[in-house]
C-alpha cells in the first residue's frame, strides 16, 4: 500500500523532519479534499490548505509547534465540514426527490429535475434526456452559470437535437447496463461522445440511467465545468441515489394516472349501465318484429348433458316416447323390435322413478331439458 | 482507469457483513499500537492509561488527535530546557496527527460506500413485486448490506406503535416474535413519540439514560443505543425502521442515523409504488365482484313480481278448441295423474273423466294420453 512508505520511521533525526511531515500532511489534506468533492467555494475550507510557514528557518521547534496546530485546525475542518459532507448530501438528494414528486404534471417534474440535481449534488450544469428506442434526445436542463459562451453553444448544441445510441459510446453502455458512470478523465476516454464534450467543456462527469417500469426512459448528465470542481465517487453515489428515485417518481405518476383512468373508465362503465338500464325503462311500447332467433352455437351440443343415468339408446327411445310415440312408432323408427322398446321403456321409467309413461312426460317437463332431449 | 462503472444491479445477492468487524483497517490498528506504546515510553505513562481498552476498543480519530495533544503539551514545557526531547515528542505528535488524518480519510470513504450500499440495496428491493414481500424482506437487507447488526421494522396506527418483522445477523430473534402486533402506546418524549412529529430519523446514544421504552428496548430488546427513522407515506409516519449493532459493542452514530434515514425514505418510495399497483388490481376486481353480486341479487331483493302464466303456442292451440272442463283434465293427465285420481281430484265420476279424455283425444286429433300430453306439451311433432 501506498500510505505504508509515507511514514517515516518515528524519532529520526534527519535535517528535513519538519519539511517531510509537512509533505505528508499536505498530500493527505488534498487526497481527502478529492474524496469529499466538495465545490472549490464551498466555506470553511481555508484550513484545509497549509499555510507557508511563518517561523524563522533555524527555529525548528517553532515551524513544529505551527505545523502541529495547522493540523489540529485541518483535522477539525475535516471533521466539520469534510465528514458530514456525504451525509448532508444523502439528505438533499431526497429533499431535491421530494420537491420533484410535487410537480402535478410530467412537464413539471421534467422542469424540476435537473434543478433539483444542481442544488443537491453541487454540480453546475445538469441535462435530462429521453431515451427512445435506439437515440437519446435532450429535455431539460439547467447551469448554474447561464451567461457564458460555453453555456450558449451548449444550448445550441443540444436544443432539439437527438443522438443515436451508437454502440461503444458510454450512454449505450449505460443504457445497456443500467449503471452509473463516472468520467474523470474525458480527454482521455474514446468512449465519450466528442461533440458534447468539445462544447460542454468539463474534465469530468457523471450519466445515469434512469429506470422506469422494465425500461431505461432516460438519461442524467451532471457535471461541476464551471466551478471546476474534479468530480468523484461520492457525486456519482448521489446522482445514481437521484436518479434511482426519479425513477420511481416517473413510476408513481404512471400509477397515479392510471390509477384515476381506471377510476373514470369504471365510472363511465356505470353510468352507460345506468343509461341504458333507464332506456328500457322508458322505452316507449310498440309492437316490434320479432328480433331474429340467436344462431344455436356448437358448443350447446358439447356441453356435459345432465346426469340422468340413460344409455345413448334409453336417450333416443325417450325423446320419441316424450313426442308422445307408441311402442310400435319407437320401434319401426328405430328399426328394433316392439320387445326391445319395451324393455327400454321400462328401464327408463325405472330410472325416473315414475309408473308410467304419462307420468315421465310430465316429469320432463316440469325438470325442464335436463334429460339430454332437446324440447 | 477513468471510466469507472458500479456493479451492476443484478449483483448477487449475498450477505457480506460480518457482525463485529473492526471498522478500522488492520493496518492502521497496529501502527496506533505502535505510536501508543512510543507515547507511553516518551511520557513514562502505562499505554493501557493512554488509550484504555485498546485494541477491543476502535481506534477513533479523536482519540489519537488527543495523545498527539498530550505529546506537544509535553513538548511545550520542555521547550527550552531540554530541546531534543520537545522535537521528538512533536515529531511524535505529527506522526499520531498523520495516523488520524488517515483515520479520517477511511470514514470518509466508509461513509460513501455506506450510502452506496444504501442505494444498492434499494435498488434490489425494487424488483419486489408486492408490499407484503418488500415488509417482510427490508430487514435482512439492512442487516446484510447496510452495515448493521439488527433491523426491526414497524408500523404505526393511531398513535400505536406495532413491531411487524425483524432481522437479526447474529442473535436469537425469537424474543420479538412476542411483541409483533403488540400496540405499544406512543406518549412522552420517547424518540418514537418524537418522530410523529418531528419525522426526522433520531440517534439514541445510550438507552440507559435516555427516555426510551424501557420494556422492548432495554428489557426485551437489550439495546445499549440504536437509531430509528420513519417512514412517512403523503406526509403522514405510517412505520419505523430500528438498527442497532447488536450483539457488538459498537454504539450508533450519526452516520447511522443519517444512513437508515436516507434508506427509509427511499423505502417509503418504494412502497408507496407497490401500494398504487395493488389498488390498481383491487379496484379493479371490486367493481367486478360489486355488479355481480348486484345482478345475483336482484331477484331475491326485488320480490315477486307479477307475472302471467305462461302460455305456448301450442298451448293456445289446445285452448282454443277444448272446454273449459276439458283443459282442467288436460292438465291433470299432463301432470301424469290417471284417471281416477283426475276423478277424485274434480269429484267426478271415472266414467265421466274417461268420457273427457275420449274428447279430448279426439278434439287434438291423437290416439293415446301419451300423444295428447306431448301436444299438449309442445313437444309433439306439429
Amino acid at each position: 500500500m501506498g500510505t505504508l512508505q509515507l511514514y517515516p520511521a518515528p524519532l529520526e533525526v534527519e535535517a528535513n523532519a519538519v519539511a517531510l511531515r509537512r509533505e505528508i500532511v499536505d498530500a493527505k489534506l488534498r487526497a481527502m479534499l478529492a474524496t469529499a468533492a466538495l465545490p472549490p467555494a464551498a466555506p470553511g475550507l481555508d484550513d484545509l490548505r497549509l499555510a507557508e510557514p511563518l517561523a524563522s528557518g533555524d527555529d525548528e521547534l517553532g515551524k513544529l509547534d505551527e505545523l502541529f496546530a495547522a493540523t489540529e485546525r485541518a483535522m477539525n475542518a475535516v471533521t466539520e465540514k469534510l465528514l458530514p459532507a456525504p451525509l448532508l448530501a444523502a439528505r438533499r438528494v431526497n429533499l431535491a426527490l421530494d420537491h420533484v414528486q410535487a410537480g402535478a404534471t410530467l412537464t413539471d417534474v421534467m422542469r424540476a429535475v435537473p434543478s433539483e440535481l444542481c442544488w443537491a449534488g453541487d454540480f453546475d450544469r445538469v441535462l435530462f434526456s429521453r431515451v427512445e428506442e435506439s437515440s437519446w434526445v435532450p429535455a431539460t436542463w439547467y447551469t448554474t452559470d447561464p451567461g457564458s459562451a460555453a453555456t450558449v453553444a451548449f444550448g445550441q448544441l443540444v436544443h432539439g437535437s437527438r443522438f443515436t445510441l451508437s454502440n461503444g459510446s458510454i450512454e449505450a453502455e449505460i443504457v445497456r447496463r443500467r449503471v452509473t458512470a463516472l468520467v474523470t478523465d474525458a480527454a482521455e476516454e474514446t468512449r465519450t461522445f466528442p461533440p458534447l464534450l468539445s462544447v460542454a467543456e468539463c474534465q469530468s462527469y457523471i450519466v445515469a440511467p434512469v429506470v422506469s417500469g422494465e425500461a431505461v426512459v432516460g438519461l442524467l448528465h451532471a457535471d461541476a465545468a464551471a466551478s471546476g470542481r474534479r468530480l468523484a465517487e461520492a457525486d456519482r453515489v448521489t446522482l445514481r441515489a437521484f436518479a434511482d428515485g426519479v425513477g420511481l417518481i416517473l413510476e408513481r405518476m404512471a400509477l397515479v394516472e392510471a390509477l384515476a383512468k381506471q377510476r373514470h373508465l369504471i365510472a363511465d362503465a356505470l353510468a352507460a349501465a345506468e343509461r341504458a338500464v333507464a332506456a328500457i325503462a322508458d322505452a316507449p311500447v310498440s309492437l316490434a318484429p320479432r328480433p331474429p332467433e340467436p344462431i344455436a352455437t356448437s358448443h350447446r351440443a358439447e356441453e356435459p348433458l345432465a346426469h340422468d343415468g340413460l344409455t345413448a339408446r334409453e336417450r333416443e327411445v325417450f325423446a320419441l316416447l316424450v313426442s308422445g310415440a307408441t311402442n310400435a312408432a319407437i320401434a319401426d323408427r328405430l328399426t328394433v323390435s316392439e320387445t326391445t322398446v319395451k324393455s327400454h321403456v321400462k328401464h327408463i321409467l325405472r330410472k325416473m322413478h315414475v309408473g308410467n309413461r304419462a307420468e315421465a312426460i310430465a316429469k320432463y317437463l316440469r325438470d325442464g331439458n335436463n334429460l339430454g332431449v332437446s324440447r | 482507469m477513468s471510466v469507472d462503472l458500479a456493479p451492476p444491479r443484478t449483483a448477487v445477492f449475498a450477505p457480506t457483513a460480518r457482525p463485529g468487524r473492526s471498522r478500522v483497517s488492520g493496518h492502521h490498528r497496529s501502527r496506533a499500537v505502535e505510536l501508543t506504546g512510543l507515547v507511553s515510553e516518551a511520557l513514562s505513562v502505562r499505554a493501557e492509561d493512554l488509550m484504555p481498552g485498546t485494541p477491543q476498543l476502535e481506534v477513533t480519530p479523536d482519540r489519537v488527535a488527543t495523545l498527539a495533544r498530550s505529546c506537544v503539551s509535553e513538548a511545550r514545557a520542555d521547550a527550552e530546557t531540554d530541546a531534543a526531547r520537545a522535537r521528538d515528542l512533536y515529531l511524535l505528535a505529527l506522526d499520531l496527527q498523520v495516523l488520524a488524518l488517515d483515520l479520517q480519510q477511511e470514514e470518509l470513504v466508509l461513509r460513501n460506500r455506506r450510502l452506496g450500499e444504501c442505494a444498492d440495496s434499494l435498488a434490489r428491493l425494487r424488483g419486489i413485486p408486492n408490499s407484503q414481500d418488500l415488509v417482510d424482506a427490508v430487514c435482512q437487507e439492512l442487516v446484510s448490506r447496510c452495515d448493521f447488526g439488527r433491523a426491526t421494522i414497524s408500523r404505526v396506527d393511531q398513535g400505536m406503535w406495532l413491531p411487524r418483522k425483524a432481522y437479526f445477523a447474529a442473535a436469537d430473534a425469537s424474543w420479538f416474535d412476542d411483541w409483533i402486533d403488540q400496540a405499544i402506546p406512543l406518549h412522552g418524549h420517547t424518540p418514537e413519540a418524537r418522530l410523529l412529529t418531528e419525522r426526522r430519523p433520531a440517534l439514541v446514544l445510550d438507552t440507559t439514560t435516555a427516555p426510551v421504552h424501557r420494556d422492548i428496548i432495554v428489557e426485551s430488546g437489550q439495546s445499549q443505543s440504536y437509531v430509528v427513522a420513519p417512514l412517512i407515506s403523503r406526509g403522514t409516519v405510517v412505520g419505523f425502521f430500528h438498527c442497532d449493532h447488536f450483539p457488538t459493542q459498537r454504539r450508533a452514530s450519526d452516520v447511522d442515523r443519517d444512513v437508515l434515514g436516507a434508506f427509509a425514505e427511499g423505502l417509503a418510495r418504494l412502497h408507496e409504488r407497490l401500494v398504487l399497483m395493488e389498488r390498481i388490481d383491487a379496484q379493479r376486481a371490486e367493481v367486478g365482484s360489486v355488479l355481480e353480486n348486484a345482478v345475483r341479487s336482484l331477484p331475491e331483493a326485488l320480490g315477486a313480481v307479477p307475472r302471467p302464466r305462461e302460455i305456448t303456442p301450442a298451448r293456445l292451440r289446445v285452448l282454443a278448441e277444448l272446454t273449459a272442463r276439458e283443459v282442467e283434465v288436460l292438465d291433470l293427465v299432463v301432470g301424469g295423474a290417471t284417471n281416477r285420481a283426475i276423478a277424485s281430484r274434480l269429484v267426478i265420476a271415472e266414467d265421466t273423466v274417461k268420457s273427457h279424455v275420449k274428447q279430448i283425444l279426439r278434439k287434438l286429433g291423437v290416439t293415446n294420453r301419451a300423444q295428447a300430453i306431448a301436444r299438449a306439451a309442445g313437444t309433439a311433432p306439429d
